[in-house]
């Protein structure tokens, strides 16, 4: 067993665990874990939101180590589940190399949802929040489309790796500034309900459950990254709203 | 109550969406996960007669994530599935918008409240999710306590 090649599959379990969204102290764990199963009880593990450090000492007393660089990551509960899974088995049985790299192949190329399907959901929870904060059936009809358009939005903006920050502002005007059309030109009532309800798309970068598990588990550090993150999603969505309202409105609307 | 049905229902509704969002795949996961958000919410009205939103927030959160811990023993997956999309109707989405609008309208005293309690609703969420997993930590670190005693007395 090559200790180079152990040490790179373990750090990209780790790491494909980060890109789906675990929390920290599992990332640690379980790439922890997995060393001391190969017989590495001493190795070190660092890992932050953004990147991983593993150091291990093979038995001349040579230090290993490698880092990698985490770029965005969003929840992706099925894979988290699977790498999970896969962990536990790799810490069990100790297998051969090959097959956990076919296993880890296996758990990435499992296929995502198609574009339609995120499509519609989106749609739809458009729709249900809109209900949800209190608006109109037709009121959640046409926020329905509206989620349609910041899905395109949101995907055209993500295909040219614009910052999300830039996106959370876009999109929450191009959501803000529809609703208070529609409510002018009289489809709808309530333009509030339909704004707080497709801006529930974005919302979930706000999810501060993360942040207190991670808190919790002592990495403050990473807890800190979350937290101004999700203050910065807060800050775009209502910065956004909040242009998108007021040009509207000094410009001809008198909603 | 009887009322709220239908609201129970979006509520259902938009958590089992937003599911399909966060990358779910097996429908039973689906399921106990909506379920959690609609749950989040019942509770939620449930204790209204408390009159003070920020004690239903703290109560329903603490509910709910103490549900989201045994669906993932129960599933043997992530907790964090399960309680992100439980506590998605509590996510104070409104306050957040009604800030921005009293701000831009320039109602300053308004606009601070709102503001302000709207954090006071963001740290009793925090607090609820910190209070569960703390006694889930505490209780999972008693069981493991004799095994690591253990294998310290074996070391030295």
């Amino acid at each position: 067993m090559n200790n180079d090649q152990l040490l790179e599959i373990t750090t990209e379990i780790g790491w494909r665990l980060l890109q789906s969204g675990a929390e920290i102290y599992r990332v640690e764990e379980s790439i922890r874990r997995m060393l001391e199963a190969y017989g590495f009880p001493e190795a070190e593990v660092f890992s932050i939101p953004s990147c991983i450090i593993v150091t291990i000492n093979d038995e001349t007393g040579h230090a290993l180590t490698r880092l990698k660089r985490v770029r965005g990551s969003s929840l992706d509960f099925d894979r988290i589940d699977r790498l999970n899974n896969l962990c536990r088995h790799v810490c069990s049985e100790t297998p051969k190399l090959e097959q956990i790299r076919q296993s880890l192949d296996a758990i990435m190329g499992k296929k995502d949802y198609s574009f339609w399907t995120r499509m519609f959901f989106t749609a739809s929870i458009s729709a249900s929040f809109t209900l949800f904060y209190g608006g109109a059936f037709h009121d959640s009809f046409v926020s329905f489309f509206i989620g349609i358009l910041l899905f395109l939005l949101m995907t055209m903006l993500d295909r040219f790796h614009t910052n999300s920050f830039f996106q959370n502002i876009f999109g929450s005007a191009l959501v803000a500034g529809l609703s208070l059309l529609t409510t002018q030109l009289g489809w709808t009532i309530h333009y509030d309900k339909m704004i707080i309800g497709t801006l529930m798309n974005l919302v979930p970068g706000i999810a501060i459950t993360n942040v207190m598990r991670d808190i919790l588990g002592g990495d403050l550090i990473a807890g800190i990254i979350k937290l101004v993150e999700s203050l910065m999603v807060a800050a775009g969505i209502a910065l956004g709203a909040g242009m998108a309202l007021s040009t509207l409105r000094y410009l001809f609307l008198t909603v | 109550m009887i009322e709220n049905i239908p609201v129970f229902f979006y509520t259902f509704m938009a958590c089992f969406s937003f599911c399909f969002i966060f990358k779910f795949h097996k429908l039973s996961h689906m399921i106990a996960a909506a379920a959690g958000g609609m749950l989040s919410w019942v509770f939620y009205v449930m204790f209204s007669f408390l009159g003070n939103d920020l004690a239903q927030y703290l109560i329903s959160t603490i509910i709910v994530s103490a549900y989201a811990e045994v669906m993932a023993r129960v599933f043997k997956a992530p907790v964090t599935g399960f309680l992100t999309i439980g506590i998605l109707p509590l996510v104070p989405g409104g306050g957040i918008y009604y800030t921005m609008e009293y701000c831009v309208s320039g109602e300053t005293s308004m606009f601070i409240e709102t503001g302000l309690h709207t954090f006071a609703i963001a740290g009793a969420l925090a607090v609820g999710v910190l209070v569960v997993s703390s006694i889930v930590r505490l209780v999972h670190m008693m069981q493991l306590y004799p095994r690591i005693k253990r294998k310290l007395q074996r070391k030295s």
